[in-house]
């Protein structure tokens, strides 16, 4: 996940940064110099991130800002048309069509995603056989390619051929077009999100489950607890740090669905998606339409979306998040 | 190449480009820096450069080079690689990579290729994106290589040289052309016992035979009303009188009647479950899958398939379209274009005026890959596939209509393939379909 790394990444910045400073202001002159070949090389080790993330992202960063107020079409050079693209925002119903669909799929997601995730790591913590290989299992789907998944399960779902169709035939339900209407594609595309996301955030709830110290559980027993009353008041609170990382990251994936919208819900023979994601139509405004300028906006207005999504967490979270 | 043959307007026209060349290098630094800084530029600072090395096109350097031929069909490779190994006996210094981009990435591709400043040297062009390429300077002009002992547009139909060239100049060697007719498969007319399509048929006989061979216990569809325009729905607009745009690709005249009538013929062919619907085609591309696995008994079809088709199903054959006021085909037809900032533009142009050459039209007729687009060489496809009637598609050159192009590229067709599904999944009241493709085309059409 190169979200992930990412954090990572931003840690040792600020573990080594505080090291250098406080050995700095010691002031002697040996450990100064000490201080300063070890703040050398922190900053040695960091620089070749600090260098791809400068070059790759804080550069392409403030000039897509610029460009988001050109009409840059890529093939010509950019002319500057002020804050035109911002106002052909608020009319462009495309735009607002791909911003509903993507609203309507994170609620889902987001809500089922933690669900099931929990679910399955309470289920896996606990001690039932084979539980290696049903962790192996569920997490299998995260490291398969989205583009081979939306591959597979296009054909899963197709309406007069696919398994599931078949299926649902036989049973004598009726087959939807799953990825044909714009309802079932919103369900076909929750279905596979959380059939490929699901594993990841099954292994981080693990890991917080396995940090609960056994005692509290041990002393609640004592005092007599059953197992909703101990899963309630010890468990939920206490894994709630991990739910909080994991809502935050599920809404900002959800904001940025592609790959599986553009593999699944398109039709052949045309540049029709019956599911267009706001990423979706960042491409398809980008890369077909040669309007790059116009949507390096809608980019930068999806930053800011994640951006208030995300500092609204934050402030949410004082009211739920516990920290030991 | 040597000098042989030349006459002495071509010799003096040879020197002046290499006093160009010299007058080049003259530059020394500066053109060091032009370059440089066309690399991280990308498109318009490679353009210029790319012009000035088209100057000195007639004499390559020689040297060992390897160029990018850029194309989007995968089933034409066989042909493309006989082509590059025939070329490659005559510039054995050259070397051709092809390289298959599937049409639906394509131009998403080359055109973000072209403004990072690398793309394939030599790439397949289309009728409607052409314009948009040529008119922002991202095609070399081919002036260099035509004329005597080059390609010679006069060995080509007007319409596909007219189609390729942009402002008096010449961007594109046009390398093959396709009409559509319909393809029909004779097993399932014969079990259904309906007779064959005909020349005369019309609207109401492919309707009703659609119909009759449609077969819902089976899963067996009539009529494959594809969502592909070019081999469907222009060529009804057309029959029936009808037009898509104006002449200068500024407006839609999809709210028309004549236009109009055509598409409500369609839409009825879809809502009557005579043809799959926009769901099953969806995921499955029905030229690849249903046709031929004798799920469809009829579908309108390009040339380009001919040779494919009758190899998974040697029961396909071919008729012309049916008519309604009149017999209509669409017409289109590739060119292979050099990019203008291609470093190596004097191979790239070299590569470009053999695949021009009868030598290499020949390669794609006889392996009955596409139409050659030079004249005199459609006997030659249309012998690779004896078993099918071709002749149905050079017929339809006489009563062809140029595929329908807008200055503003594509989007337009886009917009309107957004209103075709929609109606065609049932999603817009009849009688406002056409006023809505209308006005969803127009969207696009506006200079922005």
């Amino acid at each position: 996940m190169p979200g992930v790394s990412r954090q990572l990444a931003g840690v040792s910045v600020m573990a080594i940064a505080p090291v250098a400073n406080e050995a700095r202001a010691r002031g002697r002159a040996g450990p100064r110099r000490q201080a300063r070949t070890q703040a050398l090389w922190g900053y040695l080790l960091i620089g070749p991130m600090m260098l791809g993330f400068a070059v790759f992202f804080l550069f392409a960063l403030i000039v897509s800002l610029g460009l988001s107020f050109t009409d840059w079409n890529v093939l010509a050079s950019p002319n500057w048309v002020g804050l035109d693209n911002y106002a052909r925002l608020l009319s462009d119903t495309a735009f607002q069509q791909a911003l509903r669909n993507t609203a309507v799929l994170s609620v889902p997601h987001v809500v089922l995603r933690i669900a099931f995730s929990l679910a399955l790591a309470i289920a896996l913590n606990s001690q039932i056989r084979f539980r290696a290989f049903y962790r192996t299992i569920f997490f299998i789907p995260v490291l398969t390619m989205p583009v081979a998944t939306g591959t597979v399960w296009k054909w899963l779902y197709d309406p007069s051929y696919g398994p599931i169709n078949y299926a649902l035939g036989q049973l004598g339900l009726p087959r939807p077009a799953w990825l044909s209407n714009p309802n079932t594609a919103l369900m076909a595309v929750v279905i596979v999100l959380l059939w490929s996301g699901v594993g990841y955030d099954m292994i981080i709830f693990l890991a917080g489950l396995q940090n609960i110290p056994r005692d509290y559980y041990e002393a609640a027993q004592l005092d007599g607890a059953g197992r909703w009353r101990q899963f309630r008041d010890i468990t939920l609170p206490l894994l709630t740090p991990t739910t909080f990382f994991l809502v935050v990251v599920a809404v900002i994936h959800s904001l940025q669905v592609f790959d599986l919208v553009y593999i699944m819900t398109e039709v052949e023979h045309t540049t029709t998606n019956q599911f267009p994601t706001i990423v979706y139509y960042i491409y398809d405004e980008a890369f077909r339409n040669f309007r790059m300028g116009y949507a390096t906006t809608v980019a930068w207005v999806l930053l800011i979306l994640i951006l208030l999504f995300t500092l609204l967490q934050f402030r949410l979270q004082r009211r739920w998040v516990h920290y030991t | 190449m040597s000098d042989h043959g030349r006459t002495p307007d071509q010799l003096s026209r040879v020197m002046d480009k290499r006093i160009d060349r010299r007058a080049l290098l003259r530059g020394g630094a500066t053109g060091a820096a032009t370059l440089s800084a066309a690399g991280i530029l990308g498109a318009r600072g490679a353009h210029r450069v790319g012009a000035a090395t088209a100057q000195q096109s007639a004499e390559c350097s020689g040297e060992d080079i390897t160029i990018t031929y850029g194309f989007w069909n995968a089933e034409q490779r066989p042909a493309v690689e006989a082509q590059i190994e025939a070329f490659r006996k005559q510039h054995p210094n050259i070397k051709v990579e092809p390289q298959v981009v599937p049409f639906a990435d394509y131009f998403t591709k080359l055109q973000t290729g072209i403004a990072g400043g690398s793309t394939n040297d030599v790439f397949w062009m289309n009728g409607p994106n052409f314009g948009v390429y040529a008119s922002q300077g991202a095609l070399a002009d081919l002036s260099t290589i035509t004329g005597e002992g080059g390609v010679d547009p006069a060995a080509y139909p007007q319409s596909l040289i007219d189609l390729y060239t942009f402002e008096d100049k010449l961007y594109g060697v046009p390398r093959d052309f396709d009409t559509i007719g319909l393809y029909y498969n004779k097993d399932l007319f014969d079990a259904a016992e309906v007779e064959y399509p005909t020349a005369e048929w019309t609207w109401e006989d492919l309707r009703s035979a659609a119909e009759k061979l449609t077969d819902t216990e089976r899963g067996q569809f009539g009529y494959g009303s594809t969502l592909s325009a070019q081999q469907n729905l222009y060529n009804f607009v057309y029959q029936n009188g009808g037009r898509i745009l104006n002449e200068e690709g500024t407006q839609a005249l999809l709210a028309e009647p004549e236009a109009c009538d055509a598409i409500r013929f369609l839409t009825d062919l879809m809502t009557s479950k005579v043809s799959p619907d926009v769901a099953t085609q969806q995921g499955n591309n029905p030229y690849q899958t249903l046709f031929p696995a004798g799920l469809i008994a009829m579908m309108p079809g390009g040339s380009w398939h001919a040779g494919r088709l009758h190899e998974a199903n040697p029961a396909i054959a071919v008729a012309p379209l049916p008519r309604s006021k009149q017999q209509a085909s669409v017409i289109h037809g590739l060119a292979n274009v050099v990019w203008a900032g291609s470093p190596h533009q004097c191979e790239a142009l070299e590569f470009v005026k053999f695949l021009g050459s009868q030598e290499a039209e020949e390669i794609l007729a006889e392996t009955a890959t596409v139409i050659p687009a030079m004249n005199g060489l459609q006997e030659t496809w249309k012998a690779a596939v004896p078993e099918m009637d071709l002749q149905v598609f050079l017929d339809a050159v006489d009563y062809s209509v140029p595929y329908p192009t807008a200055p503003t590229g594509a989007e337009w067709e886009s917009n309107l393939n957004d209103v075709i599904v929609e109606a065609w999944s049932g999603g817009i009241p009849q009688d406002e379909v056409c006023q809505r493709a209308a006005e969803a085309v127009n969207d696009a059409l506006k200079p922005q």
